[in-house]
């Protein structure tokens, strides 16, 4: 799966953000979803059940660790990425218990970014095609 | 869905060639040892992980640290005889990713071991993005 076939869902609190990420997600993915905080990204993800789940981990009411832990009970393959300035080790040792792999280490470098997109959009490719030849 | 050595390495054509498997395990190791920064760390942290994913004891492991420190380390050579070995098949370098994924965030993630994930992952995967 190449990553303008993906749809992701977006999940960040920061509004100024927010609009940036957006912007270049809508232009590389077939589509996009956003959500305001974990709770709403949640909801979001039982509706739409997006390709890709990216989120800041730091959000009011419910942050990006509780939130893909809700959504890895729901779908353990799910695909899930966490903005990190890697700053916090806690939030760095839950996340890899919940066997999320794949991070997009802020400041943002907007190469390293799409290449951490795609990466995924590949794993999901694998992912598939390994299931549905049964291995 | 767990991934590991023995699996790559059957896929790979001469799996029997005893060198040739040498060969893959110092390559794979060395790409570890760049991405855990194994100068700084507590090696004995990831013994288990290497004996689980990469099938090397600790004291085969120490040879190659040291083997790797006698040595300035080209990651391009290594990531090209992998790709080589692994015929340069996507699958098969996805699991292999995995597998390095695994090391760099197994201890609790730094900046510095995930970027260099990041820098490896990309020369993996530079023509298939």
């Amino acid at each position: 799966m190449r990553l303008k076939k993906c749809s992701i869902l977006y999940v960040e609190d920061d509004k100024t953000t927010q609009e940036l990420i957006k912007e270049i997600l809508i232009s590389s993915c077939r589509e996009v979803f956003v959500a305001n905080n974990g709770r709403e990204g949640l909801a979001l993800y039982k509706e739409k059940q997006p390709d890709i789940v990216l989120s800041d981990i730091a959000m009011p009411y419910m942050d990006g660790l509780e939130m893909s832990e809700e959504i890895k009970k729901l779908n353990p393959n799910q695909a899930v990425a966490l903005f990190t300035a890697f700053n916090k080790s806690s939030f760095l040792k839950k996340a890899a218990q919940l066997d999320i792999s794949t991070y997009i280490m802020k400041p943002l470098d907007e190469e390293q970014f799409f290449n951490s997109l795609k990466y995924m959009a590949l794993q999901i490719e694998v992912d598939r095609e390994t299931k549905n030849n049964g291995n | 869905m767990e991934t590991n050595l023995k699996k790559i390495s059957n896929l790979i054509n001469n799996q029997n060639n005893l060198e040739n498997e040498k060969q893959f395990k110092i390559a794979s190791a060395s790409l570890v040892c760049a991405i855990i920064d194994i100068a700084q760390v507590d090696h004995k942290k990831y013994c288990p992980l290497f004996k689980d994913k990469l099938n090397l004891e600790e004291s085969e492991f120490q040879q190659i640290k040291n083997e790797i420190s006698n040595d300035a380390l080209n990651i391009e050579d290594k990531v090209a005889y992998i790709k080589s070995e692994l015929n340069n098949n996507m699958f098969q370098i996805m699991e292999f990713l995995k597998i390095l994924n695994k090391f760099a965030i197994v201890n609790g993630c730094t900046a510095k071991s995930y970027r260099e994930f990041e820098l490896i992952r990309d020369k993996f995967l530079r023509e298939f993005y």
